[in-house]
């Protein structure tokens, strides 16, 4: 107590430790990486090496990380359209039970994510449907089509209609109207939501773990099943490259809507 | 301007004759969600009123036992009471962090603040099994920790500080941090500097500013930033499952067993509503008390 009126920046103090901890378990997983021991250690004790990238591919974790760029990608797609479609019908138009539908689309945000998983495995067991990219995609763009609809729909509420209106008395149709004023101008909120939409597809463990097939397997659910036989420095090395993709998805953030953007947070005042 | 309030009157008088352009617009994501989505979770909910039986699998005989038995069962009660724990202290220690950071950055980031932004959001992106399995590099046997314990010599041995509710609280808070600063950052965003100036101006210390003028401003943020992280703890699976090792069994965990290992669909369905219910219960219940709430006022701002 006595200290703190000599000015020693407690809350500094405090903000740096609060960044070490948020960022310990990611310096460590990059670290621990290049370990030289089969067991990986934080920080490395021995030497210092990277032949663990190279045994990424027998592990499969190479063909895993594949999957599951290829699944975000394509569900990213899907839920994109399908969310921006959705919300220019529920913030645009005025219909009988447009309230009950909105909440309806909005449901896969509230149910605990394992639920959807155990119910879509349920399901797909009754109709004898194997698991495969199908299966998992329509798992996917469930989950992730509210994201893009709610950051859809808010930019759309902050858009003036008078812009489109304008445009529609200076004699282009709707289409044009729509393509040439209101797409580029609700666009920062289809980029956020897709981005959003990227990360939760690319992330998703809970509902994933329940419809993946021991051969077809995700990054974060291969990595998951790895650690429980135990930790393997190849483990670390598969999850830097998750950390990787992290990085890219960063800067490209970074340089298209601004960080922030994406989580409604303004980055400059 | 006339014209373009004719338009807007034109625009409206079509839009009012019943346009078929919303219908196809929801056309696309209603199917896929009346396809699969809404039969999945129905199955699922007719399911948990099923009964099981090891030899026989799945029968088909209606009956709430599995709803009983998971509040009758001590087993399971612990199960609950430990999910319940968990997420009640993760979220609290979430805050402990998380709310200086947003502080800091709302008022002392200065040039650093779109910086310090990036950091605090880039664990985001870090997928929840890489982050939780970094700690078990962290707090591991071989970790920094450990290593920093044994040279100062306050232990002999490695401390196990890994696969016990402390890991998993650990793991969780370093989760949800983000969503707190990111919350409570927007409401300081929105407060207007010049009351913390007239605040002081007037003779309030820095702390009773703090107290009566920034805190409670900031109070919608601590709210949601609360509530989603104890949501999302409260339904976590992948960091139970990492940091407590298998020996902590919190209810995501338990529903993964019952499922994939005894393939007992019905409970772990039932299970699974009840968890639905929990959280339906405070998403709720935190709307209305921020609707209606003593918090309505501060809402408005």
């Amino acid at each position: 107590m006595q200290r703190k009126k000599m000015g020693i920046p407690w809350l500094g103090i405090f903000n740096v430790l609060g960044y070490v901890f948020l960022l310990l378990p990611i310096v460590a997983v990059l670290v621990s990486s290049f370990s030289e021991m089969r067991k990986p250690d934080f920080p490395p004790a021995g030497g210092v090496t990277y032949k663990w990238y190279f045994d990424l591919g027998r592990w499969q974790f190479i063909s895993s990380f594949w999957y599951s760029v290829i699944l975000g990608l394509l569900a990213t797609f899907a839920a994109t359209i399908l969310g921006t479609f959705a919300a220019l019908a529920l913030v645009r138009y005025r219909f009988p039970g447009r309230d009950a539908i909105q909440t309806f689309l909005m449901t896969p945000l509230i149910l605990p994510r394992i639920l959807i998983g155990i119910s879509l495995l349920q399901f797909y067991t009754l109709l004898t449907i194997s698991a495969g990219l199908p299966t998992l995609l329509a798992g996917h763009v469930i989950v992730i089509t509210p994201y893009v609809m709610r950051l859809v729909a808010s930019s759309l509420a902050r858009f003036d209609r008078n812009l489109e209106l304008a445009a529609r008395n200076l004699g282009a149709n709707p289409w044009e109207a729509f393509r040439r004023i209101t797409l580029p101008l609700i666009m920062p909120g289809v980029v956020a939501g897709a981005a959003f939409a990227f990360i939760v597809s690319f992330d998703d463990v809970t509902m994933t773990i329940f419809l993946t097939t021991p051969q077809i397997v995700t990054l974060p659910v291969r990595i998951l099943m790895r650690i429980d036989l135990g930790l393997d420095t190849v483990v670390m090395a598969a999850g830097s490259l998750g950390i990787f993709v992290a990085f890219l998805l960063m800067v490209f953030f970074e340089k298209t809507i601004g960080i922030g953007k994406i989580f409604g947070v303004q980055t400059a005042r | 301007m006339s014209e373009i309030a004719a338009a807007d009157r034109g625009v409206a008088g079509r839009r009012a004759r019943r346009s078929l352009v919303p219908f196809l617009l929801l056309v696309p994501v209603a199917v896929l969600f009346l396809s699969i989505y809404l039969p999945s979770i129905g199955y699922g909910f007719a399911q948990s009123f099923w009964k099981f039986a090891w030899d026989k699998g799945i029968i088909r005989e209606w009956n709430i036992e599995n709803y009983t038995s998971f509040f009758t069962v001590p087993r399971n009660l612990e199960i609950l009471w430990t999910t319940l724990r968990v997420s009640t202290i993760s979220t609290a220690f979430s805050l402990i962090i998380g709310y200086p950071l947003a502080y800091y950055i709302a008022f002392r980031g200065g040039r650093f603040r779109g910086f310090l932004i990036l950091l605090t959001i880039a664990p985001l992106l870090v997928t929840v099994v890489i982050r939780s399995m970094g700690w078990l590099m962290v707090l591991g046997p071989g970790g920094v920790i450990n290593d920093a314990l044994l040279e100062w010599g306050i232990v002999r041995e490695p401390v196990k500080m890994l696969f016990n509710e402390t890991a998993v609280i650990i793991g969780m808070t370093h989760i949800h941090v983000p969503y707190v600063t990111i919350g409570v950052l927007t409401s300081l965003q929105m407060m207007d500097p010049a009351l913390m100036l007239a605040s002081r101006g007037l003779g309030a210390t820095p702390a009773r500013t703090f107290w009566r003028i920034v805190f409670p401003l900031s109070l919608p943020g601590v709210f949601t930033g609360v509530i989603i992280s104890f949501l999302l703890s409260m339904t976590s699976f992948a960091t139970p499952q990492i940091m407590g090792g298998g020996r902590v069994q919190v209810i995501a965990t338990k529903i993964y067993q019952e499922e994939l290992f005894l393939l007992n669909f019905p409970f772990g369905g039932a299970i699974a509503f009840i968890l639905l219910v929990i959280v339906a219960t405070i998403t709720v219940l935190s709307t209305r008390f921020v609707e209606r709430g003593r918090f309505r006022e501060v809402f408005q701002h």
